[in-house]
């Protein structure tokens, strides 16, 4: 009797040694896969869970500072180096693989409201509520005890806020007026005032180098040019904006974190609106920093958590949290992309990853081809209802969930009170505005 | 030397305190507004004509003095500067302007990278190729550097690397000049108009500003007609209220030609003063009348569409409400005056030879005008004709009153016939080329004549005219309303049009192409909700999803279309034969014969309805009974159960009746609804946002990606990623080399 068997040349499958590429035939005629479409659903929607598996984003934190933290700054050069500033004074720099503080110091007395580096990063300012500007320099000396800075700045008003030229020894402070520094001199070379009210932000645009946006406290954003103009421009919103970052590959764009919850990105050429609203925080946002890609940016709000933007969009897609941080009140993105750096109320430097389920390090090709993949089956069934509820599913702390069913139902309330006024008016006495030309209250020329 | 000083002071206490001239001790960024003291004026200066008249004396520059004197007649002094906060705001505006323009430079490339599909950072742009830092040139020496080196060894190449003393070129620096100098001459330029306009006092030049302005109004409400009707009638209806409001404040109040002339008269003669008295009470009339008509939409809509297309303000026909009598008293009026000018120019035209030019002139403005009127009032162009023929109109009842009493006045009777005659030719555009050749070839005289003639046949019956040109101006206007109605009704559809139509212009500098969609985007709040206990707790948002959606109640049972199909045929009684039917109906015949045959016992349809209603029935949710034996009541063996608490309703949790099935009015059909229930909650329930249709979004998900099912180059390269960083590199901001550097 003939027993039927399946037999191939194992030359055919096997390999010789280990490293061997081993060729599959493959025919990729579609009706010998019928199930091609199933399968890859199938595929995505592991992925997804995979995605959601290891979504561990907290790396670690750094503590050593003995009151709040104030500011961050990120050197423009290293990725390792990090400089925090607290409200006693105190200047670290930490190196952030290590987890190591490499540096303390008193700096100031009272709160360090602003740390800068230099473009090349030989030195860094620092300024503090004692109404000074101090010069530090990078290395650092044999000894603490001689700790000294190199140069020391009175300035005769009261500093809040300062930010580096990218390129030029010039850096720009604000407080009761606008100054733009020499590095050389003890003296602004310009002051800039428009208005009577104190500015409590400034930031160079790093792309279009001498233009200047501050924060003022009367709930405005001026614009500034360096070379000869001074103030351009004045955009009143509705609640104070907090905190102004330019988009580093988009010249034009800039995005504000305000009082009222929201961010907002505009263009400066049409300051009349914003170009877009990013919502999601339940309370004042307090910080926020792009990615040095342009495409995301970071925010820290008072509502104890961190959220991740994606510049085009006006929800977040990404919120962190865990159950020690409190308010925040800064936060970076790091220069690779790969990380996010955030300081808080309670002294904790925190490590996070920018993307929350990324693995760290080298990969090698095939697992970073399979990573590649899964990315974009996620991308490509993002919208069928089992990926997108569990891409999309977070947990967060109870009182975020309290804060957002509140807004919500306020939001409802004035939105149905509006339906109701508008029903029982004369047609077109109450107008539809839409949402994102309902913040801003004048543009001043 | 106290006393001295003591003297001199009191002797000074009469005078008057004189501040003596600032002069600057140390250099500062700011200066004290108390050190800027007034100069005393002419005292201490030294005047031009002082140091002229010294030359009077040397012939030798009498040149230069005239030359000097000349210059100080035609310069004159700098104008004050403007107000602080003005000219800041003007400077800011400029800079602005200056800075958005500056701008637009990286418009291609921030276009460029939001819509590419894959990037890589750092941009390859970023490269940093410091030139000349790592690389050392090669150079060939030559025959005496050679030989040089052979003497004393190698020579070392010395590259001075000067620092440039400036960090700018001369280029640059120039260039830059020349950009600050035209910031300047701009911020000038609107300095100077800013403080010209302010200046001008002149009641006519805001006069003229006003007209400008309206005309611009018009424009816009042109324009705003085409895209937006709804909007424009909001603008036309602001135009016609300042008109309004204008005219009514300028009509009959005495301020006209004729007005003047009468005051001047009125003086001696009573009659001229009861007529500007009674004008003035007509300008009260009317300006009540039109507070009243305000109230009335209708009338409102009347009289908004006659004063667009009406200039004149003594045109009768500009209100309605005007009564035949008014317009005659005013009427009256306005002939008087004609005739007493032409009897005093009258002299004059039979002097001066008469200008033909200047007849032809007048025609071809009058008609320039009325061209205006016309592209003013695109909309209501149908009243716009026979309001000015009515004008003309107007102008020919003025020569038939004066006909009627042309008997009671002295004056010549050849001399006003003619000049309203000529009038009339001036008036009206119809017969303009007769106008012009008449004017042209012949005098006025002779030919308005004729003109005059048949003048006099249409005002025979001018009441007949009048009441055919009412009618015909009612007609008109129900037409406007009409279409205003329609237009209204139209209004929103347009207005998301023009919306559209409208993006693309406010980015005119916009460079991106339609994106055509390939993936879905998800712009939406994260799905978030809190741990309680290990157990998920339904999110607000889900809950509140919940409550949003509203199931509306069926209105239509089910209906078997069957039942409705056994209703009994009627037939048409047609001439024409159905012959195509004939063939099939008798093989059907027979095939049917064929089955009733087979199917001899069992009624299939009957069979088939009872199977369906089972299924319904089976398939419908019942209403459950929480009912628990022993609860209220006493148990036990030997204890009877009532079945009227079994069915108390209490307990029963009732299911509703009407319940859609989508077999419902589908006749012999059943559907299983529950068979894909696994599957449904894998499916997308809608078109997902970037996506119009579902073939688009079919399309878009239909391609496979894996390496299963396609060769390694294409998987390799549709799993790029968007963005790409390489570990452990710092990517700069972008510089402003990436943007091409272009020439000039």
């Amino acid at each position: 009797m003939k027993v039927k068997v399946l037999s191939r040349n194992p030359d055919e499958y096997l390999r010789e040694t280990k490293r061997d590429l081993h060729k599959t035939p493959r025919n990729y005629d579609p009706n010998l896969h019928p199930f091609e479409s199933a399968r890859e659903y199938v595929r995505a929607l592991n992925a997804v869970k995979l995605e959601r598996v290891f979504a561990k984003p907290f790396v670690g934190n750094l503590d050593g500072h003995r009151d709040d933290i104030s500011c961050l700054s990120k050197h423009p050069k290293h990725l390792s180096v990090l400089l925090s500033g607290s409200y006693d004074g105190e200047i670290r720099v930490w190196d952030v693989p290590q987890k190591l503080c490499l540096r303390s110091f008193i700096a100031h007395e009272g709160i360090v409201r602003g740390i800068t580096y230099e473009p090349n990063g030989k030195c860094f300012f620092t300024l503090g509520d004692d109404k000074t500007i101090k010069t530090w320099n990078t290395a650092a000396p044999n000894t603490p005890e001689e700790e000294e800075p190199i140069n020391t700045i009175l300035s005769k008003t009261v500093v809040t806020g300062i930010s580096h030229h990218r390129s030029k020894p010039v850096f720009a402070t604000c407080g009761e007026i606008c100054q733009i520094w020499e590095e050389s001199r003890s003296e602004p070379i310009h002051t800039y005032k428009w208005g009577v009210d104190s500015l409590h932000d400034i930031s160079f645009n790093p792309i279009e180098t001498n233009l200047l946006a501050t924060c003022a406290s009367n709930r405005s954003i001026i614009l500034y040019d360096t070379r000869d103009s001074g103030p351009l421009r004045k955009v009143v919103m509705k609640l104070r904006p907090n905190r102004l970052v330019w988009n580093p590959m988009e010249a034009f764009i800039f995005t504000c974190a305000n009082e009222d919850y929201n961010l907002y990105s505009f263009d400066t050429r049409y300051l009349k609106k914003p170009v877009n609203v990013h919502v999601d925080h339940v309370s004042a946002v307090i910080d926020l920093d792009y990615s040095p890609t342009g495409k995301e940016f970071v925010s820290g709000s008072y509502d104890k958590s961190i959220r991740i933007f994606e510049t085009g969009k006006g929800h977040s897609r990404e919120i962190y949290h865990t159950k020690r941080m409190q308010r925040l009140t800064c936060v970076l993105w790091s220069l690779d992309n790969k990380y996010i750096l955030s300081g808080s109320d309670e002294m904790n430097i925190r490590i996070w990853k920018a993307r929350a389920s990324e693995k760290l390090g080298t990969l090698k090709p095939r697992e970073r081809t399979a990573l590649q993949y899964s990315e974009v089956l996620k991308e490509k069934y993002a919208t069928h209802p089992q990926v997108r509820r569990i891409a999309r599913h977070r947990q967060v702390p109870k009182h975020i969930y309290n804060a957002q069913n509140e807004l919500r139902t306020i939001k409802q309330k004035i939105k149905r009170k509006e339906a109701n006024r508008r029903v029982h008016s004369k047609k077109g006495a109450v107008p539809f505005v839409p949402e994102r030309a309902k913040h801003v209250v004048k543009e001043d020329i | 030397m106290a006393e001295g000083k003591l003297i001199k002071n009191v002797l000074n206490l009469n005078k008057k305190i004189t501040y003596p001239k600032p002069s600057r001790t140390e250099p500062r960024t700011e200066v004290s507004e108390f050190n800027l003291v007034k100069s005393e004026k002419g005292k201490s200066n030294v005047r031009v004509t002082d140091l002229t008249n010294a030359l009077k004396k040397v012939s030798k520059q009498a040149k230069v003095r005239q030359r000097i004197q000349s210059f100080e007649k035609k310069v004159k002094p700098l104008p004050k500067p403007l107000e602080k906060v003005k000219a800041d705001r003007i400077h800011r505006s400029t800079a602005f302007g200056k800075v958005t323009k500056h701008l637009d430079r990286w418009n291609a490339v921030v276009t460029s990278n939001r819509a590419s599909n894959h990037l890589t950072f750092p941009l390859q742009d970023d490269l940093n190729l410091e030139s000349g830092k790592n690389f050392t040139t090669f150079r060939i020496k030559s025959d005496l550097q050679k030989r040089l080196e052979a003497c004393d060894g190698p020579s070392e190449e010395v590259t001075l690397e000067k620092e440039s003393k400036y960090p700018l070129t001369m280029q640059e620096m120039l260039e830059r000049r020349k950009e600050m100098m035209k910031m300047k001459i701009i911020e000038s330029q609107k300095a100077a108009k800013a403080r010209r306009q302010k200046k001008i006092k002149s009641k006519k030049y805001h006069r003229i500003q006003r007209r400008e302005k309206t005309k611009n109004q018009i424009k816009e409400f042109e324009g705003l007609q085409q895209s937006n009707p709804e909007e424009a009638l909001k603008k036309l209806d602001e135009i016609e209220r300042v008109r309004v409001e204008e005219r009514a404040s300028l009509r009959h109040r005495n301020t006209g030609k004729w007005a003047k002339n009468k005051q001047i008269k009125a003086k001696y003669d009573s009659t001229n003063r009861q007529e500007l008295a009674q004008q003035l009470a007509i300008s009260r009339e009317l300006t009540q009348k039109m507070n009243m008509d305000e109230s009335h939409s209708e009338s409102e809509e009347e009289n908004r569409t006659s004063e667009v297309s009406v200039n004149n303000p003594n045109n009768p026909w500009v209100n309605q409400i005007k009564t035949s009598e008014e317009v005659e008293t005013f009427l009256k009026g306005y002939r008087k005056f004609w005739e007493e000018r032409n009897s005093g120019n009258e002299a004059k035209v039979s002097e001066v030879s008469t200008d033909i030019s200047v007849p032809n002139e007048v025609v071809i403005n009058e008609n320039d005008i009325t061209e205006e009127n016309i592209s003013n009032t695109v909309k209501y162009k149908d009243t716009l004709s026979p309001i000015h023929k009515k004008k003309t109109q107007d102008e020919e009842t003025t020569s038939s009153d004066f006909k009627e009493t042309r008997k009671k006045i002295s004056t010549s009777k050849k001399r006003p016939r003619d000049s309203t005659s000529t009038l009339k030719a001036e008036n009206d555009t119809i017969p303009l080329s007769k106008c012009e050749n008449t004017v042209c070839l012949a005098t006025s005289h002779w030919e308005v004549g004729i003109l005059s003639d048949t003048d006099e046949d249409e005002c025979d019956d001018i009441d007949v005219l009048f009441e055919k040109y009412s009618d015909n101006f009612k007609k008109n206007l129900d037409e406007v309303k009409q279409s205003v109605k329609v237009t209204k009704k139209r209004a929103p559809k347009q207005k998301k049009e023009q919306q559209k139509a409208k993006k693309p212009k406010r980015n005119s500098e916009d460079l991106s192409f339609k994106i055509q969609a390939k993936r879905p985007i998800i712009d939406e709040p994260l799905d978030e909700n809190v741990e309680v206990n290990g157990k998920r707790e339904e999110t607000g948002l889900s809950l509140a999803l919940q409550q949003d959606t509203y199931q509306p109640t069926r209105a239509t049972k089910n209906i078997d279309p069957n039942d409705i199909i056994r209703t009994k045929p009627t037939d048409l009684q047609t001439e024409l034969p159905d012959l195509l039917d004939l063939d099939d109906n008798e093989e059907n015949d027979d095939q049917r014969g064929a089955i009733v045959e087979a199917f001899q016992d069992d009624d299939i349809v009957e069979s088939f309805q009872k199977e369906k209603h089972d299924e319904i029935e089976s398939e419908k949710p019942k209403d459950i009974n929480l009912f628990l034996p022993g609860w209220g009541s006493w148990g036990g063996p030997g204890v009877i159960q009532s079945k009227k608490k079994r069915q108390n309703r209490r307990f029963i949790i009732k299911f509703p009746k009407e319940f859609e099935r989508k077999d419902e009015n589908k006749g012999n059909l059943i559907i299983n609804e529950k068979s894909n229930e696994k599957v449904k909650k894998h499916l997308v329930s809608d078109v997902p946002f970037p996506f119009k249709t579902v073939k688009d979004f079919e399309a878009s998900i239909r391609a496979p990606v894996g390496n299963t099912f396609v060769p390694e180059t294409a998987f390799r390269r549709m799993i790029k990623p968007a963005v790409a960083t390489k570990l452990g590199t710092v990517i700069h901001p972008m510089t402003e080399e990436i943007l091409l550097k272009t020439k000039g």
